[in-house]
């Protein structure tokens, strides 16, 4: 614990079904479960990992894929330092709604944010490549014009999962490092209310009763 | 056919079937029959019962007015767990006068029904050429309900008198006087109770059981009737009973949404206009009102289907098995069970919420926390460990059973520590917004030292909604200090062990079997542990189901055509009995059935229903004395009495 | 994903009565053709899966009024949600044909559709199997139908030797799945309608 910690509030984006709770499900407990059942509003988990002499703690928001959620989506990636976003290399229009996704965070989010663009179930190709309908050139191409972290994934088989959280993880430390404590530019947001650090910090002696 | 008749009909469907005759003994204080709102008419063998409109409506008037529950504002699912006194005093008027609208809706029958009893889905193929007449509305009518009851009809007639299901009674068991209705075949007609949801354009949206090849012409068939009735008679269809094949259909239409329910266990229209209102409560609880109508505005052809979750299927899928199979008295009661711990540990537990919420005051504004619950959750039942809300705030029942049937389906897809935050719109405090639900599971213990029984876990989840969609942090602050709190005072081992959890041995009440028992104002109930069968889900679900039907009759026993008690105060006594001249049993297959000498059914139960609390109670088989039951009785309520405050949340953490 | 429902695309078949537009689904959803007459009460409902365009696969719910217009008060639930409306007469009589537009209004009245300009129609010309020297509906007075119609698809079928019925249908699928997938103001922000909650201010939680 003696280690400096660093928050990252990371937010996973992307269609329904392309393995997002799967990809977080496999990063937070290493494991992995065929039959998940798709996510309603959003999941909140945090995970520490040490990379380097430094801790990160991820605190990760997974939301849910189906359109009609789309419009809550706003408020997890708000105040993110990171997003995945997510789709399913067999799947042509999750790649469509990831490109979506990317334009919408350059638009809306935190302009410093990092975002990794996940090609999910590349097991399945391992099968049979056959089964590839987002191509790797197209996703990397996009992954450039848009200054992304790019990789392919299994959350089946954990191919590259760390390797996500660990690019995001490497692109923010140092920041962190400096303002640990004053958690002034991590947390470059206009709206301190879901500012946890601060609250909880606030309230330790502040009286319930004003007067 | 008057509405006592209906009731006296339905439990004679049982007994021709079960061969027991259930008697009504006694009803002591005076029984009033009351006037019936709606009409129900006997098409020879067939019942068509609709929702008249009120008189100040004209006949013509707005169809979709006439709903449901605007007829009936009292179905018993209209109590808030903080209503001080449940008054039964407001029914609804129904002058007689109601009853002389819509004379026009008077059939003649010339040519009775005759349904094909074949296992072929001939709605497409109808017997008989129609030649026009004189009578033709009615015949639409008939053919409508005919091809109703056709599709659907079919079973296998292996099931319509099989009573070869009793078991060796055993000393914790009763004996099963119901038809055993579990499905053979695999057909969606061969199931005795059945749900559909679909649009009011006749597209599907759910059903209980059924492919789509099936389902999807048979929801074209329920909107038909549905129609017919609303633009042909201007009324809402509200049931069809066909007594020769003791089928009951009941219909509930808002538009966009239509419900049928089919039932094949002599359910009454009420009950299944009660499940049906859970099921439509469900779909609000996922879209609300004002977003289905969104939806369809302008687009009734949209597909309904596509724009739920799978989760939302498996819910409703649950939900239906609820109302089907298990013993579900949260719904039957409309009531909750409370997790029992001693008056002064849940005081502590309260204390602790009620001060860090003062304390935190500037973390959590007033008007962020709406409500909160710590619940227990074990083999799918939710108890309630704490209950935190404003003063004169309440939610209803139905709409924390809807949240609880949501997080019973997080619970098996948890993973790790994460907390959720979802949207879910609570139909009976708000049907056109969504609320927040902040969701944390705090522990999980096994009550069971030598296995690992699934069945003995039990969970503990911290529930804190607010109306704010981005409060998550504020909540999650707030419940991570209450949960540290709540385990540094180790006031957290009073609810994470069900250590006073209570048998019916436990209590002096000689000869009785089961019971539930409701405050009514505290919106709550009690019932002893149901400890045979855990093991075996069959078993257990055959055991609940049982439960269940004996239950339903007693309710049933006592309340008007709007499923309503008689009286305030109610004593009633029901008998179960087998008749003496009894069907030769074929044993197929029964190997151990007949080794043993089958325990001659004699069943007795008893409600009492006071404007204070509600008793429901079976005794065991072979008791018929009423002295005993009664003293029983009495015990049972004076030992719910005297633990009032270990059995029942009084009055919670309000703020 | 196969937990993904297909489409339901909701199919209303309009016509005189006799001009076989029982035995027209019969055929496309059974293959198979029913000699015998029949007056269809109400309607029929059917079901069948098509695939459209080889890429798209749906499930035909196929509606099949009664021609009798005495059934025309339960029009307005039979073409409500409708995705698309088969119009069929009959090449051997005149008056089915005539007909073809008033039952295209009686639709449009009672559907309430909400662009009836765009609503896609499919025109059916029925018992082409007939004996030319019973046709009495030129082929040309139907094209000029159609296109009075709107340009309509027009297809001239047999339900009796299955000639153009599956095209026919294919063709009906693919109106409906056109119609059916303009919901692209379906998902608008549904979760900025917050509930105001009025908690009773006076029982304030600070009691000095």
């Amino acid at each position: 614990m003696s280690n400096p910690i660093t928050s990252i509030k990371l937010v996973l984006l992307g269609e329904a079904a392309v393995g997002k709770s799967s990809i977080v499900l496999r990063f937070v407990s290493n494991d992995f479960s065929e039959n998940k059942e798709p996510t309603i509003g959003a999941a909140f988990l945090t995970q520490r990992v040490n990379i380097n002499d430094h801790t990160v703690k991820f605190e990760i928001w997974d939301t849910a894929g189906q359109e009609r959620f789309a419009s809550l989506a706003p408020m997890y990636y708000r105040n993110a330092q990171a997003a995945l976003v997510v789709y399913d290399v067999t799947k042509p229009q999750s790649f469509i709604k990831a490109r979506h996704w990317v334009k919408e965070l350059h638009e809306q989010a935190n302009k410093n944010i990092i975002i990794a663009l996940v090609g999910n179930k590349v097991d399945i190709l391992e099968e049979n490549e056959e089964e590839r309908k987002v191509e790797r050139e197209e996703a990397e191409k996009l992954a450039d014009e848009e200054g992304l972290l790019f990789f392919e994934t299994s959350a089946k088989t954990g191919t590259n999962i760390s390797e996500v959280f660990l690019g995001i993880g490497e692109k923010i430390p140092l920041k962190g490092l400096e303002n640990e404590h004053a958690n002034g530019g991590l947390n470059v947001t206009e709206d301190q209310r879901v500012n946890l650090a601060n609250t909880a910090n606030a309230s330790e002696n502040a009286s319930a009763c004003s007067c | 056919m008057n509405i006592k008749d209906q009731y006296l009909d339905t439990t004679s469907i049982s007994s021709l079937r079960s061969g027991v005759r259930p008697t009504k003994s006694q009803t002591s204080f005076n029984i009033q029959s009351r006037a019936q709102p709606s009409l129900s008419i006997n098409l020879d063998n067939t019942i068509v019962q609709t929702i008249i409109p009120p008189v100040n409506n004209s006949l013509s008037g707005d169809i979709e007015d006439n709903s449901l529950l605007h007829s009936h504002p009292r179905l018993r699912s209209m109590q808030s767990i903080s209503s001080i006194a449940s008054r039964r005093t407001t029914r609804p008027n129904t002058s007689s006068d109601q009853l002389s609208v819509n004379t026009s809706f008077n059939p003649i029958i010339e040519q009775s029904f005759t349904y094909c009893n074949n296992n072929n889905n001939n709605i497409d193929d109808p017997s008989t050429i129609r030649t026009q007449d004189a009578a033709f509305g009615e015949e639409i009518r008939k053919d409508l309900i005919d091809r109703l009851a056709q599709s659907i009809y079919s079973y296998p007639t292996s099931l319509a008198g099989n009573t070869n299901e009793f078991k060796p009674v055993v000393s914790n068991e009763i004996p099963d006087v119901f038809i055993n209705d579990n499905q053979i075949g695999s057909t969606f007609q061969s199931h005795a109770k059945n749900f559909f949801i679909l649009t009011s354009a006749g597209k599907p949206i759910f059903s209980m059981f059924g492919e789509d090849k099936e389902i999807i012409p048979y929801m074209g068939i329920i909107n038909t009737v549905v129609s017919y009735f609303q633009i042909n008679e201007s009324t809402n269809i509200k049931t069809i009973k066909l007594n020769k094949t003791k089928q009951t259909f009941a219909f509930t239409s808002k538009a966009p949404i239509i419900l049928m329910a089919y039932s094949r266990r002599g359910e009454t229209t009420n009950e299944l206009m009660t499940q049906l209102d859970l099921l439509y409560s469900y779909l609000i609880s996922s879209i609300n009102e004002r977003q289905l109508k969104r939806l369809f505005h302008n687009r009734s052809n949209f597909d309904l289907r596509n724009f739920l979750e799978v989760t939302d299927f498996d819910n409703l899928r649950q939900i239906c098995s609820l109302l089907s199979n298990k013993l579900y008295p949260d719904f039957g009661l409309n009531a909750l069970q409370c997790f029992v711990m001693r008056k002064n540990e849940r005081a502590r537990i309260h204390d602790t919420i009620h001060n860090l919420l003062i304390n935190e005051n500037k973390n959590i504004p007033r008007g962020t926390l709406l409500y909160g619950l710590i619940l227990s959750y074990k083999r799918k039942m939710f108890k309630l460990c704490a209950v935190i809300r404003p003063k004169g705030h309440s939610l209803h029942t139905i709409d924390l059973q809807l949240l609880f049937s949501l997080i019973t389906h997080q619970f098996e897809n948890r993973d790790g520590d994460q907390e959720l935050w979802l949207p879910i719109c609570f139909p009976k405090f708000n049907s056109n917004g969504f609320l927040y639900s902040y969701i944390k599971y705090l522990s999980r213990s096994n009550s069971n030292n030598l296995g690992s029984s699934s069945s003995d876990i039990e969970d503990t989840v911290l529930v804190l909604i607010s109306a704010q969609k981005d409060a998550f942090y504020k909540l999650k602050t707030f419940g991570d200090k209450l949960w540290n709190k709540l385990q540094s005072d180790k006031l957290n081992e009073y609810f994470i062990k069900d250590r006073f959890k209570f048998r019916i041995s436990d209590i002096q009440a000689p000869l009785v079997h089961h019971f539930m028992y409701k405050i009514k104002k505290y919106v709550q109930y009690v019932m002893p542990e149901i400890e045979i069968h855990n093991d075996d889900t069959n078993k257990l679900n055959r055991y609940e189901n049982k439960l269940k039907k004996f239950y339903g009759h007693l309710y049933n026993s006592v309340v008007d055509d709007n499923g309503l008690p008689i009286n305030k105060t109610i004593l009633n006594y029901l008998h179960w009995e087998e008749e003496e001249e009894e069907e030769v049993e074929e044993a197929e297959g029964n190997e151990i059935e007949n080794d043993f000498q089958r325990e001659k059914i004699n069943m007795m139960g008893l409600i009492w229903i006071t404007p204070q609390f509600e008793l429901y109670l079976i005794c065991n088989n072979g008791v018929n004395n009423k002295e005993i039951v009664l003293r029983s009785a009495k015990r049972i309520i004076s030992w719910c009495k005297k633990y009032e405050s270990r059995l029942f949340i009084q009055e919670g953490a309000t703020f | 994903m196969s937990t993904r429902k297909k489409n339901i695309l909701k199919v209303i078949i309009l016509g005189d009565s006799g001009v076989g537009k029982t035995s027209l689904m019969h055929r496309y959803v059974n293959d198979k053709y029913s000699q015998q007459y029949k007056a269809t009460i109400g309607a029929d409902f059917l079901t069948k899966e098509v695939n459209i365009d080889s890429d798209k696969i749906a499930t035909m719910q196929v509606w099949d009024t009664a021609g009798q217009e005495r059934f025309q008060s339960l029009g307005v639930a039979f073409y409500r949600g409708a995705d698309c409306c088969v119009l069929v007469y009959d090449v051997t009589n005149t008056k089915s044909f005539q007909n073809i537009k008033s039952w295209r209004d009686e639709f449009l009245v009672h559907a309430n559709v909400s662009s009836p300009e765009t609503f896609p129609f499919v025109l059916l010309g029925n018992k082409i199997d007939a004996d030319d020297s019973k046709k009495v509906v030129s082929n040309k007075a139907a094209q000029d139908l159609a296109a009075s119609l709107g340009n309509i698809p027009l297809f001239f079928t047999s339900a009796k030797t299955a000639i153009n019925v599956d095209t026919a249908f294919q063709e009906i699928a693919r109106s409906a799945l056109q119609q059916n997938q303009n919901d692209a103001d379906a998902f608008e922000d549904d979760f900025n309608d917050a509930i105001n909650i009025q908690l009773d201010n006076d029982t304030n939680s600070c009691s000095c």
